[in-house]
């Protein structure tokens, strides 16, 4: 757990600190990509709370629905359609879901172990 | 352990990707302080970036225009080359070479006895000029006209005539010219042709002269009756 967190801390002081740039025209499809990776990370843990975490399927999920996302909106460009969009919402929308059973369960975990507390009073 | 470690790797690279793209969002706007005489010189500056350009891209234009006129006289060149080339093929101009004179004349001993020369068949003169082609020769004329392609040997009222011009003065002379003068010579001699000839009471002489041939340039027009030019470009 924590130590998960603490990459996230690595990487965001890495991403602050290193001088990488990237041209203006991209932004579009790295903010998808980000929506995406924190769609699969939110999943992952969603995924381990409910105990049906699997490893692979996290890490290939992760890349792939990146690369996924960043094809349908460069696709999306030369089509003349905002197809970002789609992944936008998709991506919205399955974060808010995840977000909300992570709050449930975690919600559920502390309402047991505070009976269980209340038991053994 | 190993799960966690993944786990945290992806968290790491979301970070990242966070941290770039919030930095690309939010880059601060540099705002203008410089004061008049700064602006100025860097106006100067640029101003002279701007001359230095334009007299580069003035230079590379003069370079353009200066391949396109080459390119222009290479392409006149060449089709002027081509032209000559065609006519000297046509038989349309002079031409000097080492060569060969084939001279034919009655014999002599049959007009000592009296007997009325006839003229030279048609027929012979054109089985003697292939004959010099398939033995080599390049270009041939008689009796001062250059024979080419289209030239024509026939009879007309009586006489042997080639494009019109009578080749009834003995001794006809034709002179080929090849780039091996003395096989030509040898190969004529040894050829049935003679025989032929000399059935019709005529003798070839073929002299291999030491200097070098001119023949004259084909005279008349050609008339090119089943070609036509086509106008405008077609498609090569």
């Amino acid at each position: 757990m924590w130590l998960s967190v603490f990459g996230l801390l690595i990487g965001i002081t890495l991403g602050f600190l290193v001088d990488f740039d990237i041209p203006h025209e991209y932004s579009n499809y790295l903010s998808i990509a980000v929506l995406a990776a924190f769609d699969t990370l939110f999943g992952g843990i969603r995924a381990h709370l409910q105990n049906l975490y699997d490893e692979v399927v996290f890490v290939t999920g992760f890349f792939f629905n990146i690369i996924l996302a960043a094809g349908l909106a460069f696709l999306g460009v030369h089509l003349g359609v905002d197809l970002y969009l789609a992944a936008i919402f998709v991506f919205g929308v399955r974060l808010f879901q995840n977000i909300a059973l992570i709050r449930r369960i975690l919600i559920e975990k502390w309402s047991i172990s505070r009976k269980k507390q209340k038991k053994n009073l | 352990m190993k799960k966690k470690l993944s786990f945290s790797l992806v968290t790491l690279i979301a970070g990242f990707m966070l941290a770039i793209q919030f930095n690309l969002v939010n880059q601060p706007v540099v705002s203008d302080t410089r004061d008049m005489w700064e602006l100025k010189n860097d106006l100067l500056k640029e101003q002279q970036t701007q001359a230095e350009l334009i007299e580069g891209i003035s230079k590379l234009e003069g370079k353009i225009a200066s391949y396109e006129t080459k390119k222009n006289e290479s392409k006149e060149e060449v089709l002027r080359d081509t032209l000559t080339e065609l006519k000297t093929d046509a038989g349309l101009t002079e031409i000097r070479g080492n060569g060969v004179i084939v001279s034919i004349q009655p014999i002599k001993a049959d007009i000592l006895l009296g007997e009325k020369v006839e003229y030279i068949s048609p027929v012979l003169i054109i089985r003697l000029i292939n004959e010099m082609y398939r033995y080599g020769a390049d270009e041939i004329s008689i009796s001062g006209q250059r024979y080419i392609s289209t030239s024509v040997i026939r009879d007309i009222n009586g006489q042997p005539k080639m494009d019109g011009y009578p080749l009834v003065h003995y001794p006809v002379e034709m002179q080929a010219i090849t780039v091996n003068p003395k096989k030509l010579k040898q190969r004529i001699e040894g050829s049935e042709l003679m025989d032929d000839f000399f059935i019709d009471n005529f003798e070839v002489q073929i002299k291999v002269p030491s200097g070098k041939l001119t023949l004259p340039a084909y005279q008349n027009a050609i008339n090119v009756e089943h070609m036509e030019p086509i106008m405008d470009g077609g498609e090569s």
